[in-house]
């Protein structure tokens, strides 16, 4: 895999929904072989950035791109960018084993790919179950699973940690590691910052759609005693939803809504 | 969609899916069954009950083909709307 193919390059993106500036002249880089950690408080972009970056959503100035590329003009998208958005968009009749089989002819993927997949994420004993009776940890496993079909040098996970019991999170955060010292591109978005803590080795962290943080997690931590208290003093200033009570507690004692 | 060769190819590719997408869901089996069923039946029930000797065989036979074809739209709408 050369590298140079697998960055993902955000420059001056901005994204306005009406009078609020939901993205605001964003740039970063995220580069292969590590895992890099996309943190905000809720409302902060993140969804929308990951949106822009998969072409699912037109920025209204700026770029994002994946190894000099905008997603539309990749040739084999699924190959090259795997991306979880929503944990449950898959039909709710349709078996994962069905749900990944049609993905994999779309796409011109083997179909040994998909047991593969599915062994990886551990769905294999429920793969011939409708999905729709899925839990939502097992609907982020599918979602997972997705992702990593066509073998992609990049990924693009957004909260893929919900809904996931403490197997599961150890279990995605082993994925993870491994999967960037494969040298491929992962880029994951989290609230959680304890779980980026331990999973991601660079981070990027936005408020209010604007960039306050591009960092290794080494860093930030070191800076700020701990990474908590990075993120709470980095976005104190734009966090948009608090608690009414918030203001009377340290900034240590905060609690994200 | 960009034109990279193997326009033709793309176009096989999208198919195949789509027809595992069409044939991984129960829905599909069913209004087909019920499609089959409610074609034979009403078809079955015209010839019944026509005591004229005049009858037009054919027409009675295939007077379940009308509904049968709602039924097949019914499938369409399913198709479509799932995804």
């Amino acid at each position: 895999m050369s590298s140079e193919e697998h960055v993902i390059e955000v420059r001056g993106l901005t994204k306005r929904y009406r009078a609020t500036l939901a993205v605001d002249a964003l740039g970063f880089t995220v580069r292969p072989g590590t895992v890099t950690g996309f943190l905000g408080p809720n409302g902060a972009g993140k969804s929308t950035t990951m949106r822009m970056i998969l072409g699912l959503d037109a920025p209204d100035a700026g770029h994002a791109r994946i190894g000099g590329r905008r997603y539309r003009e990749l040739h084999r998208p699924l190959r090259e960018v795997g991306a979880l958005l929503e944990a449950k968009a898959f039909h709710p009749g349709r078996s994962a084993a069905a749900h990944l089989t049609a993905l994999a002819a779309a796409n011109e993927i083997p179909r040994s790919r998909v047991e593969e997949v599915l062994g990886l994420v551990g769905l294999t004993e429920a793969a011939r179950r409708r999905a729709g009776t899925y839990s939502l940890g097992m609907a982020q496993r599918l979602g997972v699973a997705t992702a990593l079909l066509g073998d992609p040098g990049v990924l693009v996970l957004d909260e893929p940690v919900n809904g996931l019991d403490p197997e599961g999170i150890r279990w995605l955060r082993t994925l993870l590691r491994s999967l960037a010292a494969e040298g491929r591109t992962v880029f994951v978005s989290s609230h959680l910052i304890g779980e980026m803590a331990l999973t991601a080795d660079r981070l990027v962290v936005i408020g209010a759609g604007r960039l306050v943080a591009d960092t290794s997690v080494a860093d930030l931590s070191a800076r700020y005693g701990s990474l908590e208290e990075a993120f709470l003093r980095l976005t104190s200033a734009s966090t948009e939803f608090r608690g009414s009570s918030a203001r009377t507690l340290d900034a240590g004692e905060r609690t994200i809504s | 969609m960009t034109a990279v060769p193997g326009t033709l190819g793309r176009f096989h590719a999208a198919s195949r899916m789509e027809w595992i997408k069409l044939r991984t869901l129960r829905s599909t089996w069913w209004t087909l069954a019920a499609t089959i069923a409610a074609a034979a039946a009403i078809a079955v029930a015209v010839g019944a009950n026509t005591h004229d000797a005049s009858g037009d065989l054919t027409n009675n036979a295939l007077a379940g083909i009308a509904p049968g074809l709602l039924l097949v739209g019914v499938l369409g709408v399913l198709t479509m709307s799932g995804e």
